[in-house]
């Protein structure tokens, strides 16, 4: 039984996201491409594509709204993996077949590359002391993770709208805290983490609490770190040498960073499973991290296509909404800030329009937000 | 100035702040990527003053319809990215600077970046919110003990149940099929509700059983869980309550009379 759980974890939580994130990949520059991109990517798929399937059966489905939701998003989530896991066998076939027929195997590069994250190849001993540092730490926060408890009120409505979804089968008609019903409960219908964790905790047959407090933090935290390790190798790209401290100075900072109950690494760490806290420290970051990309594109020669940064940075968007509708409307402040600043030192205005379009979902989301609540 | 306030709020007095101003300033004199310097310096910089520019709130506050969350717009600033960067810029700087003893400079102002980093902040697993936890739920033991005696068999009917207040929160984070007459909205003292069951059982010192078995029974609570560090007016047994067990001092009862009014209508 427990053999079963841990399979439909690593399926629901590593295998499947991983699968989807191949499909945005495919439209990535190919210097951009990675396993830890394309992990990334498959929670910037995932998660909104949970919203899709789950705002209209909250807002349509009058009965057990929950179990059209897990139907209808288990057959979407497999067939967007079984898409992505296949286009990418597929061009990965046609690479080798056009590698085997040059003499000098330097075939050219297909998007199925999928190079390592980190090639330790090469790396002087203080680079992998460095690194060793830096997974120690986040060890550390794992660990502290699993074995502490940390008190926070908010977790009565967050976790318990999990649970409640996962044993009544409805979504936001039963008040949280007390368990009285309620008329749909709008303010938060549109944030629909807590139904995705259900959505897990029902696929996984796990308690939607302990899977919040005990196993979440095993990915989220890791995903956090994935998006700061991206914009670290970015910017430190001339300087590779300097990447795992630049993640070391990150973790150090996570893990000190509780100056104040309302900072982003308190969230971090206290609230991983939290909406706020996924929007502080995955959705945040990694807007920075794709905006980063898309303008700062340096000496580097990008090949590929352009677009697939500019589909992300939608899908991080819409992500924002999944988590929080505060951060929905706060990522178009942030986008909006970057792209005024863009356009100045380029001197070009299409680049506001383009940022304009990227923040069309978090505009439909706040539409449906004022609509719902009129 | 009630941005002003929210501010100091947010950076709880310690230094990180001061590291983070430090390398905004560094990286404004010495990045020479046009990109990188709106995106690390411009960027953070026009966030800041916009968060302290007095419309800026009002309007988050008319958009919101909540003051209390302003501080968010504070997680769109890259600090600890501006930090991690700028120290990394100024070792590298360093390293280039100092000859044959760059790599040992390099190493030192990493370190001791790392340090200030360290005595800065304030260590997130020292939070008085912190404590070991007792099961994989994460949640007081004690809660799971009091809620596997009062909850409702499979198939049953849900039951009510009124809790202390220090355990409301828990209670149904466990099991759903326990209802509860007061949940965590009423018993945050910000949000100013007055629950007249929560009333009673919030009684400072002592607990006024006769008001308080009137109150549940209207509402068919057939559970009732009363604190452990509080009197009571009465024996509840005087008034037909069965004692289940005591669970860490805390008294769960079974009241039958309810039991018998809600079957009966």
């Amino acid at each position: 039984m427990v053999l079963l759980k841990g399979i439909s974890l690593v399926l629901w939580l590593l295998v499947i996201p991983f699968c989807m994130g191949l499909l945005p990949a495919r439209w990535l520059p190919e210097n951009r491409r990675n396993a830890v991109v394309v992990f990334v990517a498959g929670y910037l798929v995932m998660l909104p594509l949970c919203w899709l399937v789950t705002v209209p059966c909250i807002l349509f489905v009058k009965y057990y709204s929950f179990r059209t939701m897990v139907v209808w998003f288990t057959v979407l989530a497999l067939l967007a993996a079984a898409a992505g896991a296949g286009l990418f066998l597929q061009d990965w076939k046609k690479d080798s077949v056009q590698r085997s027929g040059r003499a000098s195997g330097a075939g050219r590069k297909k998007w199925a590359d999928l190079k390592p994250a980190v090639d330790v190849r090469g790396m002087s001993a203080e680079v992998k002391i460095e690194w060793l540092l830096f997974f120690a730490l986040v060890g550390w926060q794992l660990y502290k993770a699993f074995t502490l408890a940390s008190f926070d009120g908010d977790d009565a409505e967050y976790v318990a709208q999990s649970l409640v979804t996962q044993q009544s089968g409805t979504m936001y008609l039963i008040k949280p805290y007390t368990g009285g019903t309620t008329s749909l409960d709008i303010r938060h219908s549109l944030a629909v983490l807590p139904v995705w964790t259900a959505y897990i905790a029902k696929m996984s047959g796990i308690h939607a609490t302990i899977l919040a407090h005990s196993i979440l933090p095993f990915l989220l935290i890791p995903l956090t770190y994935m998006v700061y390790y991206e914009i670290g190798k970015h910017l430190t790209a001339k300087n590779r040498e300097y990447l795992p401290v630049f993640m070391v100075i990150m973790a150090l900072l996570q893990m000190f960073g509780n100056v104040s109950i309302y900072t982003n690494e308190t969230f971090f760490l206290t609230r991983t499973w939290q909406g706020k806290s996924v929007a502080a420290n995955f959705v945040v970051p990694a807007t920075v991290w794709l905006l980063l990309w898309i303008f700062d594109k340096g000496n580097e020669r990008e090949t590929g296509h352009q677009g697939g940064m500019w589909l992300l940075l939608c899908l991080t968007n819409m992500t924002a909404g999944v988590c929080t509708s505060m951060v929905a409307f706060l990522n178009v402040v942030l986008i909006a800030a970057v792209a005024f600043w863009m356009a100045l030192t380029e001197r070009k205005f299409r680049i506001l329009v383009k940022a304009g379009f990227a923040c069309v979902p978090n505009l439909f989301y706040m539409v449906l937000y004022l609509f719902l609540h009129v | 100035m009630e941005s002003v306030v929210i501010f100091k709020n947010y950076v709880g007095g310690r230094y990180l702040i001061v590291l983070f101003a430090l390398a905004l300033v560094y990286l404004l004199f010495t990045e020479k990527d046009r990109h990188r310097r709106a995106m690390f310096v411009y960027m953070p910089v026009s966030l800041l003053l916009g968060f302290f520019f007095p419309i800026t709130r009002k309007a988050f506050v008319r958009l919101m319809g909540d003051g209390d969350t302003y501080y968010r717009m504070l997680w769109l600033v890259p600090m600890g990215i501006v930090i991690a960067y700028g120290g990394v810029k100024f070792a590298g700087f360093l390293c280039g600077k100092c000859g044959a003893a760059g790599p040992w400079m390099k190493r030192l102002t990493l370190v001791l970046l790392c340090l200030a980093v360290a005595f800065g902040g304030t260590y997130v697993y020292a939070s008085q919110y912190m404590s070991k936890a007792e099961n994989p739920y994460h949640i007081p033991q004690k809660v799971i003990d009091i809620c596997d005696v009062i909850a409702p068999e499979e198939g049953e009917e849900r039951i009510w149940a009124v809790f202390p207040t220090d355990l409301v929160y828990f209670v149904r984070q466990y099991d759903t099929d326990i209802q509860l007459l007061y949940g965590r909205e009423m018993v945050e003292p910000k949000w100013q509700y007055a629950e007249p069951v929560h009333t009673v059982m919030n009684h400072p010192a002592t607990i006024d059983i006769e008001e308080l078995l009137k109150l549940t029974r209207e509402r068919n609570c057939t559970y009732i869980v009363l604190p452990n560090n509080k009197g009571v007016s009465a024996k509840p047994e005087d008034f037909g309550l069965e004692l289940l067990d005591t669970i860490e001092g805390y008294p769960v009862y079974f009241d039958p009379v309810a039991a018998r009014m809600m079957h009966t209508g």
